[in-house]
This record gives structure tokens, sequence and C-alpha cells, in this order.
């Protein structure tokens, strides 16, 4: 039977014995988390408004068990899938560390519990897009497109972005330009980021029957779009610049142009790369790294120029 | 699942200690739920600053019961 082709969640190996509690906190997917962090947090430096340092803290707080759980959640859905590949065969469901139904009640949980935090401590704006931020995560990418289209990971993206607008809701009460511009930012950096692991993780994928790009339309089509989003993303970081909409400084903008520029450049290393094999990938290597940095480098600057100002 | 009863004193040892572990970290997150929501109150009691104090009482006079 293959396993990749059913639609209900499989616990693949029996429960041995009760998890510890490192395999909870596995679940929640700490490493992604870390970035949904960071992107909110910095939104909230960036909007216009005062929070009682307690309050930012409870908001942080928030987004980063509503993206766990998000995590709790799909892993539940995906441990057949995970089960396949070297890279996830080891977490606490795959692994039989953890029965299914533990993942999804845990899930659950702090799913409601952090929204009703979020909504009861800073205001029912910020709760309603953390809501709106796991259901897409859980229903819209995981259980309906993930295993569907190649797009996945583009409409996945929007779920990755989510954060940005609950953070910045949270201080100022809505979501103005400039927060879905951030938002835009995240959502046009995941195909890039993303395609790029997926090049030199093709085979993974493949075996677990994900219709990622490169297994789907081929090595150089991802490429293709790779450089396509590339120009996308930076042409939608250069909208806060002074002179354009003039929402960020100069701090911002002299990062966004200057890290704009070397993305770029790296993607067209990528987009000319004819490497089939994972182990000769290097620039897509290169992107998949400097990516991660200049997520980073553009949302520091964001927030030096609130400080500089 | 294997039979508990059937476990040896090493299986019952590393149950046990999975089951500790579980339970302190659970101790944990309750207290941590404590401090959050009693210090989330005494944020949301502050009294208004001044200045929210003297826009409150522009807007509707005698909000403090005065």
């Amino acid at each position: 039977m293959n396993t990749a082709q059913t639609s209900e969640p499989l616990s693949t190996a029996p429960v041995t014995a009760f998890a510890d509690w490192r395999d909870y906190f596995a679940l929640l997917k700490p490493r992604v988390m870390t970035l949904v962090i960071f992107t909110a947090a910095c939104a909230m430096v960036a909007a216009p408004g005062q929070l009682h340092p307690f309050l930012a803290f409870v908001s942080v707080l928030c987004v980063a068990v509503a993206a766990g759980a998000a995590g709790a959640l799909n892993q539940w859905y995906e441990a057949d899938i995970d089960a396949l590949m070297k890279r996830t065969a080891n977490r606490p469901l795959p692994a039989g560390r953890l029965a299914a139904g533990e993942a999804l009640t845990f899930g659950i949980v702090l799913s409601v519990g952090s929204v009703m935090i979020m909504g009861l401590a800073l205001n029912w704006v910020a709760a309603a897009w953390l809501a709106v931020s796991i259901g897409f995560y859980v229903f819209v990418y995981t259980m309906w497109l993930k295993r569907r289209t190649p797009q996945n990971i583009v409409i996945g993206g929007a779920a990755g972005a989510f954060p940005v607008l609950v953070g910045w809701a949270s201080v100022a009460g809505d979501t103005p330009l400039m927060a879905w511009v951030l938002f835009g930012i995240i959502f046009l950096w995941t195909p890039p980021h993303f395609w790029a692991l997926a090049l030199f993780m093709e085979a993974d994928y493949s075996k677990a029957g994900v219709p990622m790009l490169p297994v789907t339309h081929g090595l150089a089509e991802t490429r293709r779009q790779i450089l396509w989003y590339s120009f996308a993303l930076v042409a939608c970081t250069l909208v806060p610049l002074p002179g354009i909409t003039g929402l960020a400084g100069w701090a911002y903008g002299s990062t966004a142009i200057f890290t704009g520029a070397l993305f770029i450049a790296f993607a067209v290393q990528v987009y000319r790369s004819t490497s089939v094999s994972s182990a000769e990938m290097f620039a897509e290597k290169r992107l998949f790294k400097f990516s991660l940095f200049y997520l980073a480098s553009l949302f520091g600057a964001l927030v030096a120029d609130v400080w500089l100002a | 699942m294997t039979d508990p009863a059937l476990w040896s004193a090493a299986e019952r040892a590393a149950f046990d200690a999975r089951r500790r572990s579980r339970n302190l970290a659970l101790g944990i997150l309750l207290a941590a739920l404590t401090v959050l929501f009693f210090g989330i109150t005494m944020v949301r009691m502050v009294p208004p600053s001044g200045e929210v104090q003297a826009k409150l009482q522009a807007q509707k006079p005698g909000w403090d019961g005065r």
C-alpha cells in the first residue's frame, strides 16, 4: 500500500511507552517557531503605538504557541509521509513515541488557548488573525493543498506570513499598508527559500510523494520560478523605501537595496546552475542559507529604523 | 504497546523516569500559566495614566464616580 496516497493521518509505528516531555516539545517544530517569533516581534516594534512590556511578551508567547500548535496539527496529519522522509522519520509520531490522538488533542488545546489569551489580553483583531493563521496552515496548506499541487509552497508562504499581521495588530489594533507589505515580503520570500531547499532534497520529497515543484516540473523549471519570485520579492521589499511610499527609513532602505541585489545575484546563479546531484548543488545551498540571513536583516533593519527615529 | 506486567526492571525504570519528567513539565506549565494570568490581570487593572485620565474626564465628566 502506498501510504503517501492516503488522505487519512496514519501513525506508522506502535506507541511503545509514554512519551517524554521533549517529544511534545518536538511536536511544536521549535526551529520553525523561531522565524515566526522573530518576524512577529519585529512587526510589533515597527507598529505605531505603545504596549506594556508584559503584554508584548504575552503577544509573542501567543504567536509562538499558536505556531507550535499548527506544527503539532501538521505533524498529526502528516505522520505517514514523515515516516518516509529521512529528515522527518525520527519525529515523535512516525517514530512511535506518541499516539496520533495525543498529538491532535495537544494541538487543539494549544490553538484554542493561544487565541483566547491573545483576545483577552491584547485585542480580538490580533486574536482573529492568529486563528486565521492556524486555520490556514492546518486546513488550507496541510490538509488541502500540500499533497495536491506543486504550488503548495506558494500558498504555505501565506501561513508563515500571518504572524506579522498578528504582531502588528496586537500593538496597533489594525493592519494598515505597511503590515501588508511585511506580509508580502514573507509570502514572496517563502517560494525561493523552500524551492532552493527542495532542489537539493528532491529525492526525499519524491520518495514521500509530495508534489514539490522539482518533483513535478523538474529542476530547470524550479530554478526559473525561483528567479521570478526573487525579482517579485526584491520589488516588494522596495515598496516601503523613502521616496516610494516612505513607510520605512534609510536603515531599512539601504539594507533592502544591498541585500536584495545579493539575493538576485544568488538566484541568477541558481538559474544558471545545471547540477542534478544534491552534493553538487552549491548555488542552491548558498541561496537557501542566504535567504535566512536576508529575511533576518530586513526585519532587523526595520527595527533599527524605529529605534533611530 | 507491550503489557506493563511483562516489563523488565530497566523498562519499568525508563517508563517511571519518562512519567516523572512529564509530570514535572506539566507542573511547571501550570505554574507558568498561573503567573501569566496574574500578570495579565495586574497589567490590565493598572489605573490609566494622567494623560488618559484627562481624556476620559473630558469625554465623560464624572467617569470616576465623583
